[in-house]
């Protein structure tokens, strides 16, 4: 295998880690099963060119985007941003408060109480992405609580890329609940040097597995 | 004991959202006024008591669970008023915040309570409204399409009418003018259709109407257009027809099709039609003179004892 291959690999079931505990503490909340899975991770650097980065853009999402962002600080800071189509929200809302829709499934006009639910659930799942890094460096972070917009997915492609320096995770994450499967993805900005340190620790965990 | 000036409490008893300040034994060190009306307990009788104790509601898995990473890993938590139901109390929404903090190396956790619940009734009201709009328009489109099928379709047959057969054969005519094709029409009549009615009575003679309906429809082509023209008259229009003669393979197919009416045990009726055709561009220009053509060919075969199918003949 590639050794980044099985860097790679290690970041996965890290995050895989993070997210499985979400999964867990959702299901319980909304007393049905969920299952979070992250098939596939990337990691984007401003140094790649343009048409690198938008080959990844491009496999996310279309269409509106419904996005919670959290803030982390202290030793490493940035931004986590969790993906979903918008489209897909409706259907999903109802799921979590168990509720029948009379509604168009598609209607892109959420409310004050929907924007609440999706904030709840992105504070869940941002936590236990943004934990696992703070535990895997083993170190403490301050997070602030999501934020939840809508975007147009073009828009949001270009704020990324007004940024001049940056370093970006790219989570996959699929989210099935009660047979219904959405693909989003979380987008991490980071700090060169934090993803840096990231990768440090990863190596060293893969040192500790190969000896 | 958290050490802080009773003045900055009394500030929060002020603030329009319930307040808890626990340490992290859980036991409850604040408890301001907002709290007292959301829950009806009194501050005295929630401080220095054990969060779970005072707030049985809060003692879910999941919350504990919550608490425990905002002590331990400084999380932040928001659980919304939609999703749960009845965590602070059963009779408001409140949406629930929990905030670690720290002072003089001790941890705290500030737990928020904001009542949305005039927000959650006006969403409600909002939502309702909404639905009714969508269900009425829903309504609306159903009947619009209900109008469209009575303009367009024959009730009894659901065959297309006139006014559909007119628009269709223009259309084909022009298509036919445009590709120098052949557009076929063909005339229909139930043979003896007034003596069925009389005997046996218009349900009978409505019944065997729509057998004719459904057996046209089977014996025509996918593009065909058969419709009802009136009474017992149908009309057909056949385009893009290669050969003249060609109109031969659809009358057989009308010849051969079954065309025995089972009405009860008792009654069945053979039916015969006289079919007439004419076409475009041999025997007229316009449709009014196909019709008029078609209809005098199905005369024609009328006259000859009925049950045949012949073209217009321009003598």
């Amino acid at each position: 295998m590639h050794e980044k291959d099985l860097t790679y690999d290690i970041l996965k079931e890290i995050f895989n880690i993070g997210v499985g505990k979400a999964a867990n503490m959702l299901s319980e909340i909304v007393g049905k099963k969920i299952i979070l899975d992250i098939p596939n991770i990337t990691i984007l650097e401003s140094k790649e060119d343009d048409e690198e980065i938008y080959k990844h853009f491009s496999a996310l999402p279309q269409g509106a985007l419904m996005v919670s962002s959290m803030k982390f600080g202290e030793k490493i800071t940035g931004e986590a941003n969790l993906l979903f189509p918008a489209n897909k929200m409706r259907i999903f809302i109802n799921l979590c408060i168990g509720q029948p829709e009379y509604m168009n499934e598609e209607d892109l006009n959420f409310t004050d109480m929907d924007f609440d639910i999706i904030r709840e659930v992105g504070n869940i799942i941002l936590n236990s992405i943004i934990g696992e890094i703070g535990n895997t460096l083993d170190i403490s972070l301050k997070y602030t609580l999501p934020e939840v917009r809508l975007f147009n997915k073009s828009k949001f492609e270009i704020g990324l890329k007004d940024k001049e320096e940056f370093c970006i995770l790219l989570l996959y994450i699929s989210f099935i609940i009660d047979d219904v499967k959405i693909e989003g993805a979380v987008i991490i900005n980071l700090t060169i040097d934090s993803l840096n340190e990231l990768m440090k620790m990863t190596k060293d965990i893969e040192d500790d597995l190969y000896g | 004991m958290i050490y802080m000036d009773r003045r900055l409490f009394q500030i929060l008893d002020h603030i329009n959202e319930g307040i808890i300040i626990i340490d992290e034994k859980l036991n409850i060190i604040y408890w301001n006024t907002q709290m007292e009306k959301l829950t009806n307990i009194k501050q005295e009788k929630a401080i220095n008591r054990n969060l779970y104790e005072r707030l049985p509601s809060l003692d879910r898995n999941y919350f504990r669970n919550a608490i425990d990473s905002v002590v331990k890993k400084d999380y932040k938590y928001f659980f919304s008023s939609s999703i749960h139901k009845g965590l602070i109390t059963d009779s408001r929404k409140v949406n629930v915040r929990v905030n670690p903090f720290k002072i003089d190396n001790s941890r705290y956790v500030l737990i928020e309570c904001i009542d949305v619940t005039s927000q959650a009734l006006r969403i409600e009201q909002l939502k309702k409204f909404s639905n009714e709009l969508y269900l009425l328009n829903k309504e609306l489109k159903e009947k619009e399409k209900e109008i469209e099928k009575l303009a367009y379709y024959d009730q009894l047959t659901g065959l297309a009418n006139r006014t559909l057969f007119y628009n269709m054969a223009e259309k084909f005519l022009e298509e036919a003018k445009r590709n120098n094709t052949k557009l076929g029409l063909m005339f229909i009549d139930i043979d003896q259709f007034k003596r069925i009615n009389d005997k046996y009575g218009h349900k009978v003679g409505d019944q065997v109407v729509v057998e004719v309906a459904n057996l046209l429809e089977k014996s025509t082509r996918k593009h065909d257009i058969v419709s009802r023209y009136g009474g017992d008259e149908f009309l057909i229009l056949l385009p893009n027809i290669k050969h003249y003669n060609n109109y031969k393979i659809i009358a057989s197919r009308i010849a051969i099709a079954n065309r025995r009416v089972i009405v009860s045990d008792d009654i069945q009726i053979d039916i015969s039609l006289s079919i007439g055709v004419s076409f475009y561009p041999r025997d007229g220009e316009t449709i009014d003179d196909l019709i008029f053509k078609a209809d005098k060919a199905m005369y024609c075969a009328k006259n000859r004892g009925g049950n045949e199918c012949i073209h217009y003949i321009t003598k």
